[in-house]
């Protein structure tokens, strides 16, 4: 007669809790990494909204002919932290760049005029917690870009001399 | 035996999921990487650019590498390139290239008589293309460099002419010339030179006369010669007894600035790459910047706009008075579009180009400092440039003109300009003070604004009154250039020769002085195209060739017995006539300006300060506005209409016109006539006079000015400061104003005398 066991032994529970442990330990770095992923392309995304947004302020900068805002500071020392720039391009167009409302960051342009109209500007970049400018003598502007992603800070600063300046 | 479980399953499932993310996250890294990769090749190309730029600045700074030096006297024809390449990798080999063209631009009217050459051409300034080039990344910027006072256009200096290749031999300075003279209607060319009045290292200013000549056949007539400037004499390059020809040097001026305790200041020329400008990739893609063809299609397209460069500059007055009223104030951190127009208003100030040109010239006059030093010194120094007089002492008048004046009722002759404003006689007044004085004039024509800039008409006045039977008539004429009063009943003719004077900019800080004249051309520069000449062939063939005079005498032969060497200095040829351009194969395009749309420069008729209109801006930002703002309201309401508030929406600016894939041919002008050398001649001692007989035939036993046989001196009355409007007089103020008036004809052979 053919007896018939029910349930598990001790043995069997252990080479479960073994498998279990086995596959939790190749299961735990899966989703760690998926998350890291995730926050790291999230990361470069920032990092390379960080870069436009420079490379179109640095460029339309560095051929300007004129600062009109932040003022002039007194000999060679060097303004307050201003939120805004406004300066004269190559073509002495009056441009300015500012944080809109929306963490947006503009660039205005006071001469882009069609009729009655100004045109709204370019957006640089979104999620700009803060845009802060100063200015070191005549003509050298120093920014710093601060993106705030999933609570962590992220700034960028650059110092820009403009060629065209008198 | 059948196996149950799901072991495999979850392994691939777990499997798939992992590898999802790890390529996921290699697939984002790797686009990432592109797209730093497309925008560090993109700003790689732009450095390389402006690397390119930088490098031609230094480089332009030493001189134009790709040309020759100037040879005086020589026909400068099919020798002069004009423009330079160079290919560099300033980042190192694979890291990219930047290919660098300068081009030379002429001015449009050349100068005469000056430097050896009959006629000779002048640098306007030179077009720098950089083409910076990365991977598959290109980016073209332009750059000008401009030079006042004007370097020789077929040389290879970046130094004014003056300095350069200085006429007198010494930098700077300036001679004193003969000049054409009228005696009893009779033009004067050639002279005896009967005293010499200083001697060298001497002062003196426009009312020194500095030697007394007589007509060659007219010893009884004296005519005074003076100098156009202060100075202390260099050379005295004239003997009495010597003959001497309208435009030869009687001596050579140096001029020293005294700045007052801080030293003295020198004059130097200015240099600077300006406008340096990204152009965009729609003009250029099919454009080679090393074919001159299609860099003159780029030219046209930066003098296209340079008038928009000016015109913005001046649109804003709205604004940079808005922001004056803010000054250190903050605005805050967030703004919409609407509210900073509500601060910042974008009202366009419409005005005339005359009132552009002056406001634009003004601005920069009172922003100049000398090149190069830091902002801290650049700022103390413009708080102590100043514009000086030449020679701002007016001449204290004798006792006894004053009294014959006093009798005859004309003391009120006596009386130069500063019955406008007396300011203008300052010595050294400040730029900002001289420029608020022509506030009111800021609608003049810029030649005109630039004048009152640079000198002082009236500013002087030479006196000479002469008893004799002049008629009966009563007489009083006033020109701007002088008084002629005949007073009969006295028999007394009062002749006043209003002189005008330069100003010079100094900036004692740095040493650093240039005349008015050529800073205002230098800053003119920064815009204005009319007075240049893109070039229209490689090699100077056809255009922008120089012409020589005869050259000067070389050192005569040894001297011998019975008579003299003399040296006939030759005739000067004619220039070639004028090439005829021709453009062949070419299709015209029409770019729009880049900016401004329906702004234009006023008529000159019309209200100088334009009209106002104001604007609203386009898309989402407009009508944020309407939910805040309540102070604004009025203004929104205005704005809400979307309409000019004013009628000047109408648009006069045209299309900028390119020539786009043709080429230049030229057809040479008239052939110029070479000019005849000069040669020594031996003239035997004549026989012993016979009584009452005069020795002087005057026609073939020739001699010459000398001199250094370059230009000749214009206009002037006898006694009039010598030779002092012509470009020989003021090498460096010359090629700044090379509309000067035609030279005197050659003169005539001459009798032996030494030269001057």
């Amino acid at each position: 007669m053919k007896h018939k066991k029910n349930g598990i032994t001790l043995v069997e529970i252990l080479i479960a809790i073994a498998v279990l442990g086995l596959m939790m330990t190749f299961l735990f770095p899966i989703f760690s990494y998926s998350r890291r992923a995730g926050t790291t392309m999230n990361r470069l995304d920032v990092y390379h909204d960080i870069r436009k947004v420079d490379h179109a302020i640095s460029g339309e900068l560095k051929l300007g002919s004129g600062v009109l805002y932040p003022p002039k500071p007194a000999g060679d020392s060097t303004t307050d932290w201003y939120s805004q720039v406004i300066f004269r391009n190559h073509l002495n167009q009056v441009l300015m760049v500012y944080l809109n409302e929306q963490d947006k960051l503009v660039l205005f342009n006071y001469d882009d005029i069609k009729d009655s109209y100004l045109s709204l500007g370019r957006f640089l970049g979104s999620k700009v917690k803060d845009f802060a400018v100063r200015r070191h003598g005549n003509s050298v502007i120093e920014y710093k870009l601060t993106f705030e992603i999933e609570k962590q800070d992220f700034t960028i600063s650059n110092r820009i001399t403009l060629v065209n300046v008198f | 035996m059948r196996r149950k479980g799901s072991a495999i399953m979850m392994a691939i499932i777990l499997g798939s999921v992992f590898f999802m993310a790890v390529s996921g996250l290699l697939r984002h890294s790797s686009g990432e990487m592109k797209h730093i990769k497309a925008v560090s090749s993109v700003k790689k190309a732009e450095m390389l650019a402006m690397s390119g730029i930088d490098w031609a600045e230094s480089e332009l700074r030493v001189g134009r590498w790709y040309g020759k030096d100037f040879e005086p006297y020589e026909k400068n024809i099919g020798e002069h390139q004009t423009f330079g390449v160079k290919d560099l990798t300033p980042f190192g080999s694979g890291e990219g290239k930047v290919k660098i063209v300068c081009e030379d631009v002429a001015n449009k009217v050349p100068g005469e008589n000056m430097y050896g050459m009959q006629k000779i051409w002048f640098l306007h300034h030179i077009n720098v293309y950089a083409l910076g080039q990365f991977e598959n990344q290109k980016c073209l910027i332009y750059g000008r460099y401009i030079v006042s006072p004007e370097p020789i256009l077929n040389s290879k200096s970046t130094d004014g002419a003056g300095f350069a290749s200085p006429e007198h031999g010494i930098p700077g300075a300036v001679g004193v010339a003969a000049s054409k003279s009228t005696v009893n209607g009779e033009e004067i060319f050639d002279y005896v030179v009967k005293e010499v009045k200083v001697s060298q290292y001497d002062n003196v200013d426009v009312n020194t006369v500095v030697a007394i000549l007589n007509p060659l056949n007219d010893p009884d007539t004296n005519i005074e010669v003076r100098p156009h400037t202060f100075g202390v004499v260099a050379e005295v390059k004239c003997e009495v007894g010597q003959t001497c020809r309208a435009g030869d040097n009687v001596m050579i001026l140096t001029k020293t600035i005294d700045t007052a305790g801080a030293g003295s200041a020198v004059m130097k020329t200015l240099k600077k790459m300006v406008r340096v400008t990204k152009i965009p990739l729609e003009i250029w893609k099919d454009l080679d910047i090393e074919d001159r063809n299609d860099r003159f299609t780029l030219s046209q397209y930066i003098n296209g706009i340079s008038g928009d460069y000016l015109q913005n500059f001046v649109a804003h007055a709205s604004l940079e008075n808005a922001l004056k009223d803010i000054g250190n104030t903050k605005l805050d951190k967030k703004l919409s579009a609407q509210k900073i127009l509500n601060k910042l208003p974008a009202h366009i100030t419409n005005t005339t180009r005359n009132r552009a040109e002056n406001t634009f010239l003004a601005h920069m006059i009172k922003n100049f400092t000398a090149p190069g030093g830091t902002w801290d010194k650049k700022e103390k120094a413009l708080n102590k440039t100043y514009l000086k007089l030449d020679h701002p002492k007016t001449t204290k008048p004798p006792k006894e003109l004053v009294d014959w004046l006093s009798e005859l009722g004309l003391a009120h002759v006596l009386n130069t300009k500063p019955r406008r404003d007396s300011r203008y006689f300052d010595p050294r007044m400040k730029n900002d003070e001289f420029l608020n004085l022509l506030t009111p004039k800021y609608n003049q024509p810029p030649e005109k604004f630039i004048e009152e800039l640079s000198q002082l008409s009236d500013a002087s006045r030479l006196i000479r009154i002469e008893e004799g039977d002049f008629g009966s008539s009563q007489v009083h004429n006033e020109n701007e250039n002088g008084i002629t009063i005949i007073n009969p009943d006295k028999g007394v003719k009062v002749t006043v020769e209003k002189v005008t004077k330069k100003y010079s900019f100094v900036d004692p800080e740095s040493g650093f002085a240039i005349e008015m004249q050529d800073l205002m051309s230098f800053i003119k520069k920064y815009y204005d195209d009319d007075g240049s000449q893109s070039p229209r062939e490689d090699t100077r063939t056809n255009e922008h060739i120089d012409w020589p005079l005869p050259k000067p005498a070389p050192p005569p032969p040894t001297p011998r017995q019975g008579g003299t060497y003399v040296w006939n200095p030759g005739t000067p040829g004619t220039p070639p006539g004028e090439p005829t351009w021709t453009y062949k194969n070419g299709t015209k395009h029409e770019v729009d300006h880049p900016v401004g749309d329906s702004r234009d420069f006023e008529p000159h008729t019309s209200n100088p300060d334009g009209g106002r209109e104001d604007y609203e801006v386009i898309g989402e930002d407009a009508v944020e506005n309407t939910d805040g703002g309540e102070n604004e309201e009025s203004e929104n309401d205005n704005w809400a209409t979307g309409r000019c508030r004013t009628t000047g929406c109408k648009s006069t600016k045209g299309a900028i016109q390119l020539d786009k894939g043709g080429k230049w041919t030229g057809e040479a002008g008239k052939p110029g006539v070479d000019p005849s050398q000069g040669s020594y001649v031996w003239v035997a001692d004549p026989p012993p006079p016979e009584p009452g007989s005069q020795g002087n035939d005057g026609s073939d036993g020739e001699e010459s000015g000398g001199g250094d046989g370059t230009g000749t001196g214009t206009g002037g009355t006898p006694g009039t400061p010598g030779g002092g409007g012509g470009p020989s007089g003021n090498p460096g103020a010359g090629p700044s104003v090379p509309a000067s008036p035609p030279p005197p004809p050659p003169a005539p052979p001459r009798s032996a005398f030494g030269a001057c």
